[in-house]
């Protein structure tokens, strides 16, 4: 006898591992929860989160949606404009750091410094510079609707019931003082980068372990009883800003992310972690679910990981019986021409 | 051009008080010769190009079609000298709708609205955006309408002139509610009643003339003018979103006289 004896199939390489297809895989994934219809979802982060609202709503699940979009707006406007993507316009949140500071900002009324960056004689909002591509008028209008953006973050953190968040970065830019950090860095979609006013940071696993822990605390003060389902982000980093090969500074980001994901998710019953990163950046698929550059998940991986997470969080209606939300159509417009025209 | 001209009506459910109002008027207009087709709703959006011909992709929007011009079930458009695109979404309603959700910081009020359509009485949450993306939503929302999707259509197959009446807004009446209180007293409706006219002129095809309703017949700049509104329907509920036949009159009225003028410049 070994302690290894009666264990499941998917404890072992062989079984768990060499001898499944990562398009089939069972057990990689076995849920602490599971959503139900009552559920209201938040999501967030990069990369998975933004593929989930939609399979989610088709599945009859409630994703919450804050700043939803006209009607008639085109697929390309909107994405470029930050609609739809997640529960919010808070564009991509990369780091543990960045997502506890927008809960800073909604809800404990902090300030982040040098909150507005310019480009050719635009304006854009520092915290979400890629929502309004063309950016704004003056630094006044980006404060407007920022405080109009943060009520309805608020809002979204107050009402979810589940939060869905992806990490995606260790590595991030901060205004000198530490106090604040960046999305982007300095001078890529805005602003301008300037040494003496911003330097690097690489988050540490009990940083990030640290913030997402303060995140949820601050998140409980408003709403108790939120869950919180974490992931990975498998996309590789475009650049590293240590000087290091930017392999090992991305082996070494994703450790360090998986590893605070685990720091919290195994000391709280109210989180849990959902390995799409283990099924998609591992020897599991090699590199079957990466686009040539080997560093963004193709639509086939994507997939994998929703079955994945579907398969533990089934589908509450069947395709065929959803409601679908038509137009009311009001008689009168008939009755008018009915009227003029009719025999 | 020598005798008649004949001119093609296209038009949504504003047609009805557009053949009405034609009625009133046709004495004053007797070099015209008139030809409607309508169908409520988007129903148009099944309408689609062949052979040089406008022709209805469904047998339900074929029979609109015979209904309403009196047998043709399909728009030849070489049979026509003009063509009047008659409301088909074009008009303020769009821009409003822009305003009910999105806010740019030019305008005061700051609370959500109700939907103006009665079928619809949810109040959405106001978000702010740029002045730009503010332009740009109604602009979208403008350029995604029937009323432009058909003359990109006959654009493509006649040289013939077309007008775009735009769509009457919401009736005055709709105000009676108190829900536009806040953006009547801060000063909205009159920046959004210059902000409308301005989009509708950008977003008018290029070539397309448009015709927007004068002075009297609207309230604010925005509302028809009660009395130009459509009557109360069957029961008693207001109608807030038809016209009265007289407005309809009078708008068809002003693209035939602006038709002929242009037509007098060019001759």
């Amino acid at each position: 006898m070994t302690p290894y004896a009666d264990l499941p199939e998917r404890c072992f390489w062989k079984s768990g591992v060499a001898r499944a297809d990562p398009l089939t895989v069972s057990g990689l994934y076995d849920a602490k929860f599971r959503l139900t219809e009552t559920d209201r979802i938040a999501t967030a982060g990069s990369c998975f989160t933004q593929y989930l609202a939609a399979p989610l709503r088709s599945r009859g699940y409630r994703v919450l949606d804050v700043e939803p979009p006209p009607p008639w707006l085109n697929e390309d406007t909107l994405r470029a404009h930050g609609f739809g993507i997640y529960s919010a316009r808070y564009g991509n949140i990369y780091t543990a750091r960045q997502l506890l500071q927008l809960a800073r900002e909604a809800l404990d009324g902090f300030t982040p410094a040098d909150p507005v960056w310019q480009r050719k004689k635009r304006f854009f909002d520092a915290q979400r510079p890629g929502v309004d591509p063309t950016g704004m008028d003056s630094a006044e209008e980006v404060m407007f609707v920022r405080a109009a953006h943060l009520d309805r973050v608020r809002e979204l953190f107050r009402r979810m019931t589940v939060f869905v968040f992806t990490l995606g970065l260790t590595e991030a830019w901060m205004y000198a003082d530490a106090t604040t950090v960046f999305p982007t860095a300095p001078g890529t979609v805005a602003g301008q980068w300037n040494p003496a006013r911003y330097r690097f940071h690489n988050f540490r696993t009990a940083e990030v372990a640290h913030d997402l822990r303060a995140f949820r605390a601050l998140v409980q003060q408003v709403n108790p009883h939120f869950r919180m389902i974490l992931s990975v982000s498998p996309v590789g980093l475009a650049a590293t800003a240590l000087d290091a090969h930017v392999l090992s500074a991305t082996t070494r980001s994703k450790a360090v992310l998986r590893a605070a994901a685990d720091e919290v998710e195994s000391g709280d019953e109210g989180v849990d972690y959902f390995p799409s990163y283990e099924l998609i950046a591992t020897p599991f698929s090699g590199a079957m679910f990466y686009k040539p550059g080997l560093r963004e998940v193709t639509p086939e991986g994507v997939a994998a990981a929703m079955r994945m997470f579907f398969d533990q969080h089934p589908a509450l209606v069947r395709p065929d019986e959803q409601e679908v939300a038509e137009n009311p159509r009001d008689p009168v417009c008939e009755e008018q021409l009915l009227e003029a025209f009719g025999p | 051009m020598s005798g008649m001209e004949r001119i093609c009506v296209i038009g949504n459910s504003h047609l009805g008080a557009a053949k009405h109002g034609w009625e009133s008027i046709r004495a004053q207009n007797p070099g015209q010769q008139l030809t409607f087709f309508g169908a409520p709703w988007d129903m148009l959006s099944d309408l689609a190009l062949e052979d040089g011909d406008l022709v209805a992709l469904t047998e339900k929007l074929q029979h609109k079609l015979r209904r309403a011009s009196g047998g043709l079930d399909r728009i030849c458009t070489g049979d026509y000298d003009r063509f009047i695109l008659y409301g088909l979404q074009f008009g303020p309603r769009r821009v409003l709708m822009t305003y009910r959700n999105f806010r740019p910081q030019s305008f005061e009020w700051r609370d959500g609205l109700e939907d103006l359509n009665p079928l619809r009485r949810e109040r959405g949450p106001m978000q702010a955006v740029s002045e730009r993306l503010f332009d740009r939503i109604a602009l979208a929302g403008l350029r995604s309408t029937l009323a432009v999707r058909i003359a990109d259509m006959i654009a493509e197959v006649s040289n013939a002139p077309v007008q775009l009446v735009a769509a009457p807004g919401f009736s005055e009446r709709v105000l009676d509610t108190g829900d536009w209180d806040g953006p009547l007293g801060s000063g909205d409706v009159d920046r959004l009643a210059m902000r409308v006219r301005r989009l509708l002129r950008k977003a008018c095809p290029e070539g397309v003339q448009l015709i927007l309703p004068r002075r009297h017949l609207i309230r604010h700049g925005l509302f028809t003018a009660r009395s130009y509104a459509a009557e109360d329907r069957p029961g008693g509920q207001p109608d807030d979103v038809h016209t009265a036949p007289a407005y309809a009159g009078e708008m068809l009225g002003a693209a035939i006289s602006a038709g002929r003028e242009a037509n007098r410049s060019a001759a």
